[in-house]
């Protein structure tokens, strides 16, 4: 069991100021059988009432309204989740994660690459997933700002190189073709700048995770924020807003772990 | 019908006054033409009629309680009448929309289902529309004018009035309508191709028209916002806005026609939007081969209207049928709409029907193919000379508390000699329809 | 149905106001410059495009008539005037009624038939015949109260802009002032009420500075 504070804050500076903007948050940490939050706080500024919800996947949401022109735009999140040892999720499964998304659609290639992964049908599920993991581990060169928020996994796998978010579209990618069920988190991980995006793969009855950045099974210190077919589902802020500027985004995260008991 | 001929010309000033204009882009560049009317009406026989209008109630109730069972428990799936793939790969599928339940209940307000009357006198549907379907304004002002230019036609011919539809239209809005709130149409733009139609409803039905930057969520409710910052409370919407573009929080997030958080005041219950999103689910082309079986499962009764006969090359056995009948066959491909994507196999050269069968092999899913039905040309004037052309019919269901058939339609024309293209985007006329009394 | 009127359809009330009652007034006053053209001052349209304040791009008396009236590539021309009126109109459909949108259709296509062949300005009676109904369609059909008053406002501020540019005598500029200070004393949620005084005081002088007049003019609308 791990006790874990984080706190994530962003500033978005518009060049010019903006009004009439509307925003979705999905910054909270999800309580579910692995973690439990123990207490979890929004802020943000220029300060205005936030409203909550939750999406039909099962996400908490913020959404608010800044009518006022203002030039830059922040919200921190922060609190304490506790962590178990293992990261289980004894849900019923959601068939949608079956099949293809915008981001997750497989081509040939990716095809290819199921094959080269050659799983066999009495390999366990998570065999299966490790299998897949490495063989896109061995395909994909980590390498920040070669890829967009916009890329989907067969763009990714095309130019051979990308980010958490394209090792997690193209793994859900591969999961999917081979009949496992998996879906895109996005969440916190310790000693990293940014938010973070992992695998959750179904296994009889249990969401369990794994992380192909790192091709490695997760069993703690993730704190999970969101789930989704894809990026899109997750989006940690989506926002509309009037003005022609050009932005500017700081990212400010830290996670803490007091290890108890 | 002869003076009503006579009077083509009166009738086309008559269009012309009123501003009837139907939108297209051309290169790039918006234009506006006059929708092409034929003056001879279809007419229908009030026998085919009665049979008609009881098939289209029974498919539009089938169809509402197959939405509401997909966005909810998804009975049809579990039991094996539905393969899921057919609803989880389906564009039309929101799952932003799982578990909302829409004002009273009612997801298609409005249905166009498109008909064609086959040589042997039955009705077969092509398919159905429950999403934003247009073209009913046409019919009523086709009625309205030719009402004036030639009285005589209507003294003799006992015909049912069409020119209802507003207030069908307004007594569908005003039961799902959410705290007696205002109702209003919100149509994309100017420049959208069915303005014209947007804005005529809106006046008809004595509703407020609304651009997107009209209208605002806060805490949860959709009001239309006024000089100076003032605030009216709507209670219910008729979106002539896709799904896509209906909320940037949503869906699509580069879009300048939505309206952001409206999927939230709908989702709580605050707002009547017509029709539902996620509608599309429904109407995927794909999905109408399953009409028949819904109304089975969900009614327990007997399909009266049928569809055309429709293979899915999804199951093995349709795929083999498919593929060694192509050249008698009709493809379409599910994901478009407007007539686009539709193909005749004896219209193909051997190189594009290798090319349509390799994909139909690997995208199964992708692909529907029917027969070709051999249905009923009508006549139409082309100058003064009488040709025949092929015509199919929309009509318009509407449901609120009842669900109620318009006792009338649009009949679209191709305007080609062997055309099966009938939509209006491309080229095609309209005429009345008569319904007799 | 509720009373709220939107930003937007408050600017295109007033436009369509402004728009057809421009077309209404100047077609008024070329009849007039027309007859002088006959046998009087053929180079008349000189003075007409100074008093109007549009640039003076025509070459002769012909083509000054064809291009000022018919021409949809010169922006100033009745044609695109007309067209502008009918751009708001169009999006106003549900509140002035088709019947009325009617007329602004009838006198577009009417020029745009005159367009196609040379022809001169009494082809266009039809057009002030239309707008004639127009105005009269606004005043049976208009129910809402604001909406009636915001079109009008449109109308006399037009009239008034036009009456000053051709230098009429004293009392009809009184007149038609009382009639717009009547109309936009009921919008104050949309015409600026200071600036509106100020315009009368300026109208009061014995000799009123025309330029700071039309100047007051544009400023009262502040959507």
């Amino acid at each position: 069991m791990k006790q874990v504070r984080y706190n994530y804050k962003t500033r978005v500076t518009f060049s010019d100021a903006i009004h009439s903007h509307f925003f979705l948050l999905r910054c909270t940490p999800q309580q579910n059988g692995y973690q439990q939050v123990i207490m979890e706080k929004c802020h943000v500024y220029p300060q205005e009432n936030i409203r909550t919800a939750t999406d039909s996947l099962g996400n908490k949401m913020y959404s608010g309204f800044i009518g006022d022109r203002h030039n830059y735009f922040e919200f921190e999140a922060s609190g304490e989740v506790k962590l178990s040892d293992s990261y289980v999720l004894d849900e019923k499964l959601n068939r949608l994660y079956l099949y293809p998304s915008v981001y997750t659609r497989p081509d040939t290639a990716i095809l290819e690459l199921l094959n080269a992964a050659s799983l066999n049908a009495d390999d366990s599920v998570t065999d299966k997933v490790v299998k897949l993991s490495d063989a896109l581990y061995r395909s994909l060169e980590y390498s920040p700002q070669t890829t967009d928020i916009n890329t989907t996994a067969a763009q990714a796998l095309k130019i051979g190189k990308g980010v958490c978010q394209d090792y997690t579209h193209l793994l859900i990618s591969l999961c999917r073709s081979a009949g496992i069920a998996a879906r895109y988190v996005a969440g916190l991980i310790e000693g990293e700048g940014y938010t973070h995006a992992w695998v959750e793969y179904y296994d009889k009855g249990y969401w369990r995770a794994i992380d192909p950045t790192h091709n490695r099974l997760i069993e703690t210190g993730y704190i999970k924020l969101s789930h989704g077919r894809d990026y899109d589902d997750c989006s940690i802020e989506r926002g509309v807003f009037s003005g022609i500027v050009q932005q500017q985004l700081e990212v400010q995260l830290t996670v803490g772990v007091n290890e108890c008991q | 019908m002869h003076t009503l001929i006579q009077q083509k010309e009166a009738v086309n000033k008559w269009l012309e006054r009123i501003g009837v204009r139907f939108g297209v882009y051309k290169g790039g560049v918006f234009h506006e033409q006059l929708f092409p009317f034929d003056p001879i009406p279809r007419v229908i026989s009030r026998k085919d009629w009665a049979f008609i209008e009881k098939g289209l109630v029974q498919r539009v109730r089938a169809l509402n309680l197959f939405l509401a069972d997909i966005y909810g428990d998804k009975q049809i799936v579990s039991d094996g009448v539905i393969p899921e793939e057919f609803i989880y790969s389906s564009k039309g599928y929101l799952p932003q929309c799982e578990g909302i339940m829409p004002s009273k209940k009612v997801y298609v307000h409005i249905a166009g289902i498109d008909l064609v009357q086959a040589r042997d006198g039955s009705w077969i549907v092509l398919e159905d529309n429950l999403r934003i379907p247009s073209g009913a304004s046409y019919p009523i002002i086709a009625r309205t004018i030719t009402r004036k230019v030639s009285p005589h036609t209507f003294e003799y011919n006992k015909i049912t009035d069409n020119r209802n539809y507003p207030s069908l239209l307004r007594k569908t809005m005003d039961y799902v309508n959410v705290d007696n709130g205002l109702s209003v149409v919100l149509t994309p733009g100017r420049f959208n191709s069915a303005f014209f139609e947007h804005s005529f409803l809106a006046e008809k039905t004595e509703t407020i028209l609304a651009f997107p930057g009209d209208l605002v969520v806060e805490n949860d409710k959709l009001y239309y916002k006024g000089i100076f910052n003032s605030r009216e409370r709507v209670g219910v919407i008729y979106r002539r806005v896709a799904d896509e573009f209906l909320d940037p929080l949503v869906f699509d997030k580069t879009s300048l026609l939505g309206i952001p958080n409206l999927m939230q005041a709908y989702a709580k219950g605050n707002v009547a939007v017509m029709n539902a999103p996620g509608n599309g689910i429904a109407d995927d082309k794909g999905l109408c081969y399953f009409v028949p079986k819904m109304i089975e499962y969900y009614l327990q009764e007997t399909p009266m209207l049928q569809n055309a006969p429709t293979y899915l090359p999804y199951f093995s056995d349709d795929r083999k049928y498919v593929l060694e009948n192509i050249r008698n066959l009709v493809i379409k491909d599910v994901s478009e709409a407007g007539g686009y994507g539709v193909m005749f196999g004896r219209d193909m050269n051997a190189e594009e029907l290798d090319n349509i069968k390799r994909l139909i092999t690997n995208e199964p899913r992708r692909w529907i193919a029917q027969e070709v039905i051999d249905f009923i040309d009508l006549e139409v004037l082309e100058g003064a000379e009488s040709v025949y052309r092929k015509a199919d019919l929309r009509a318009f269901i509407l449901s609120g508390e009842t669900v109620e058939v318009w006792q009338s339609g649009l009949t679209r024309f191709a305007r080609q000699q062997d055309s099966f293209v009938v939509n209006s985007s491309q080229g095609g006329g309209f005429k009345d329809t008569w319904i007799e009394k | 149905m509720g009373e709220t009127i939107s930003n937007a359809k408050a600017g295109n009330l007033f436009w369509l106001g402004r728009y057809t009652e421009r077309v209404h007034v100047i077609l008024h006053f070329l009849r007039k410059y027309r007859d002088r053209m006959i046998d009087e001052d053929a180079d008349a349209y000189h003075l007409f495009c100074e008093k109007l304040g549009i640039e003076n791009c025509y070459t002769s008396c012909d083509d000054f008539l064809n291009r000022f009236l018919f021409d949809k590539t010169n922006k100033h021309s009745l044609i695109s005037i007309l067209t502008c009126a009918s751009d708001n109109a169009i999006v106003l459909r549900q509140e002035i009624k088709s019947e009325t949108l009617a007329y602004i259709q009838l006198a577009i296509c009417h020029i745009e038939q005159c367009a196609c062949i040379n022809s001169d300005v009494d082809v266009l009676q039809p057009v002030t015949d239309s707008l004639m109904a127009f105005w009269g369609s606004i005043d049976e059909r208009i129910h809402k109260r604001d909406a009636r008053n915001m079109i009008k406002a449109g109308k006399y501020l037009e009239k008034f802009d036009l009456h000053i540019r051709f230098d009429y005598p004293r009392e009809r500029i009184n007149y038609l002032f009382d009639r717009l200070e009547k109309h936009i004393q009921k919008e104050k949620s949309i015409f600026d009420q200071n600036s509106l005084f100020e315009l009368k005081l300026a109208t009061e002088q014995p000799f009123y500075n025309k330029q700071e007049i039309l100047g007051r003019v544009d400023r009262l609308f502040t959507v």
